[in-house]
């Protein structure tokens, strides 16, 4: 009798303790392709509705302000409008994909039409801020798994949070970089800081996550900067109003929305 | 003058007021000044233009826009150099108040727009021959997106994302703004073809040029009248009204296409006189006239917009890393006079962000009567063929400004247009444009599009908007 209880406590802390070692020993064995998989799975979400209020700093540190919202709806759709100033207002544009082909409309006030732009355009920046199309389509929900293969090279720390390093390359012509660098958060598979090389493989871009808070049961950076380390100018985007899984009809993922100011 | 001072003030004291009375409405304006310099006039224009685009959600899927537009252009005769302002130093030059209106009602599978409007058809850049319903402002600053609101009915019918169908019913016909050049040009031209023709018959009979040339000239001042183009109030009349219809298609095999189909009438005017019945009643006035005796009889050349019908087609998608587009436009009048519009471009976007364009235009005419008129009267036709050529190019500078160049050369040899322009980025909210119109161009006066897009001039013009 005495035997069987000094047998329990010992089979407990050595299940734990195999546990943690066991546990362990997978975390340390995670691939590039199991990070990236964890981050998205982490930013996962069924809807996003966004606000932003977007700085664009120039060389000459000259600020210019924008505001925009970000709508996006599972994987596959989202729309970006632009909020304020007067000369950019009611700009929008409309992301679809559909077996695994992306297109892309945007609606300019001025011209007062609906165009689908080219696939190239995608690379280009997004309305004179430092964010591609395509970057600021992973703003709206990462799809980092499904954009870039990847390999772990190693854990670095990143302002005191120790983070695993990747190593990425894209898997879409249409991402016009050669590499992208990401410092995923360990404790809770958050990026906080991207690299991203041009097809020179010369470092172009820097994106920096910081504060990040729960909202919704969601982890999400209050502050973004995409900082274009070859042209010396920054884009801030700081979140003002932020919903996860809200109810967003299908009707606004269509042309016909983009139109509507 | 004073009453446009009043108005301009009125609508400011609104500005003001509004916030005050109205709930739920949303008020975006945009001030501009612009001065150009007329290279070839030697003399500087100012124009100041305040734009207020207005909206109020109703709710129930209802939705109020108005776009009032006050314009003050400082007169041509204002020689800053010389003597300063002079005594009529804003030009009384027209232009629509009220640049559209209208009520936007959205229902499950349609969107319906009911008042004065633009509706912008067609997928190429800056020209659109497809966008056939709205007329052109060629008086305006930049004539290729200065459309004039039509009174219409638009209603767009979704059946899925990929198909819609618009449908247009436009109330009154609007004729295009064409620069008084241009007008007293075909007035001339018309002019003088009566001219040649009244005194080729009289010389005919007395080969005498002294006699030949006062009758013509009694005749032109008694018994001929140049009768100008009117717009026609459809709704007023037993003519059926103006209507389009656009089926889209988006996402065709990654392309977006459009089939369009316009009835009304054209934009520019044309002889709608029979000529040959001008000429019949020439001849009897000719017959009637003497050294001591005026005709009672009289006759006239009548300008007006004829009845027409349009064909279109447009399409935009990828191809490669570019994108591509083109547009076509076929159109036949009420005589059979026939216009063929077509368009083939492309762009791309290079790593360092420079935003290139490349555009070719093609327009013919066939048929057209006007041309067969004057080739008889040994003049130059004044509807040519026409193949133009359009680059464009940007890039951003210093993140916040840009560079912006276009370039259209005619083809056929007959000049080109430049108009490179830097955008300054002053503030979030203000802006400063600089800019030059440099143009070649042939002597040769005809209904060209270079023709009608204005002077040569260099400009700046700066932007707040709030």
């Amino acid at each position: 009798m005495k035997k069987t209880t000094t047998i329990i406590p010992i089979l407990v802390v050595s299940t734990l303790l195999l546990t943690v070692v066991f546990s362990a020993g997978v975390m340390a064995k995670m691939t590039g392709e199991e990070v990236l998989d964890k981050v998205d799975q982490k930013m996962d979400s069924d809807s996003r509705d966004f606000i932003l209020d977007m700085t664009i700093v120039n060389q000459n540190g000259q600020e210019r302000d924008r505001k925009i919202t970000i709508k996006t709806k599972g994987d596959n759709k989202g729309i970006v409008k632009f909020l304020e100033p007067g000369d950019v207002k009611d700009t929008a544009l409309l992301t679809r994909e559909k077996n695994g082909e992306e297109n892309m409309w945007l609606y300019l006030p001025s011209i007062g039409n609906v165009n689908k732009i080219a696939s190239h355009s995608k690379s280009g920046n997004f309305m004179g801020t430092d964010f591609s199309y395509n970057d600021i389509d992973m703003v709206g929900g990462s799809n980092y798994k499904k954009d870039y293969d990847s390999k772990l090279i190693g854990e670095e720390k990143v302002n005191g949070d120790l983070c695993y390093k990747l190593s990425a390359v894209p898997t879409k012509d249409s991402i016009n970089y050669s590499e992208m660098e990401m410092w995923v958060r360990k404790d809770d598979f958050m990026p906080l800081k991207l690299k991203f090389y041009d097809k020179d493989d010369n470092l172009h871009k820097i994106m920096i996550n910081k504060n990040y808070r729960n909202i919704d049961s969601h982890l999400t950076p209050e502050t973004i900067t995409m900082e274009n380390v070859q042209k010396g100018s920054k884009t801030i985007l700081k979140l003002k109003e932020v919903k996860y899984n809200v109810e967003l009809p299908d009707r606004i993922f269509t042309t016909r929305y983009l139109t509507r100011n | 003058m004073i009453k446009k001072i009043t108005v301009v003030f009125m609508v400011l004291f609104l500005v003001i007021a509004l916030p005050t009375s109205v709930k739920g409405y949303q008020l975006d304006s945009k001030f501009s000044q612009k001065i150009n310099y007329l290279n070839n006039e030697e003399i500087y224009e100012g124009l100041t233009e305040l734009n207020m685009e207005f909206t109020k959600d109703f709710g129930m899927n209802k939705k109020l826009y108005l776009n009032p537009v006050f314009k003050l252009k400082l007169s041509e005769n204002a020689r800053f150099e010389e003597t300063g302002l002079n005594e009529k130093p804003f030009e009384d030059n027209d232009y629509d108040f009220l640049r559209e209106g209208y009520m936007d009602i959205y229902l499950k599978n349609a969107d319906i727009r009911v008042g004065k409007q633009n509706v912008d058809w067609g997928s190429a850049y800056e020209l659109n021959p497809t966008d056939v319903i709205n007329p052109i402002d060629f008086t305006a600053e930049e004539p290729t997106s200065a459309e004039l609101g039509v009174p219409a009915v638009k209603t767009d019918y979704y059946f899925n994302f990929n198909t819609s169908l618009s449908g247009v019913l436009v109330t009154k016909h609007r004729a295009s703004l064409i620069p008084k050049t241009v007008e007293n040009m075909i007035n001339d031209t018309a002019e003088n073809m009566i001219y040649k023709e009244i005194y080729s018959q009289i010389y005919e009979q007395n080969k005498n040029k002294s006699s030949a040339q006062t009758t013509t000239n009694s005749i032109m001042k008694n018994n001929f009248t140049i009768n100008e183009a009117e717009e026609r109030k459809i709704l007023d009349s037993s003519d059926s009204p103006e209507f389009a219809l656009q089926l889209t298609r988006r996402n065709f095999n990654g392309y977006d296409l459009s089939l369009n189909y316009f009835k009304g009438y054209e934009d520019l005017p044309l002889i709608v006189s029979d000529y040959e019945d001008v000429k019949a009643e020439l001849g009897q006035i000719i017959k009637e006239t003497t050294s001591t005796n005026i005709s009672s009889e009289t006759t006239s050349i009548d300008f007006g917009y004829k009845k027409t019908q349009a064909l279109g087609f447009s399409g935009r998608g990828s191809l490669g890393s570019m994108g591509v587009w083109t547009e076509i436009n076929y159109n036949i009048n009420e005589d059979e006079e026939k216009k063929l519009d077509a368009i083939i471009g492309g762009d791309y976007t290079f790593g360092n962000n420079l935003y290139t364009v490349a555009q070719l235009f093609y327009r013919s005419y066939n048929d057209y009567e006007i041309n067969d008129i004057l080739k008889n009267a040994g003049k130059e036709t004044l509807l040519k063929d026409q193949t133009y050529l359009l680059l464009h190019g940007d890039i951003p500078f210093r993140s916040i400004h840009k560079f912006n160049t276009d370039l259209i050369v005619d083809l056929g040899g007959n000049g080109y247009m430049l108009n490179p322009e830097v955008e300054l980025s002053l503030g979030t909210d203000y802006s400063l444009d600089l800019g030059a119109i440099i143009m070649d161009q042939d002597d040769t006066k005809d209904f060209s599009t270079l023709n009608m897009l204005g002077n040569e001039k260099t400009y700046v013009e700066f932007t707040w908007n709030f």
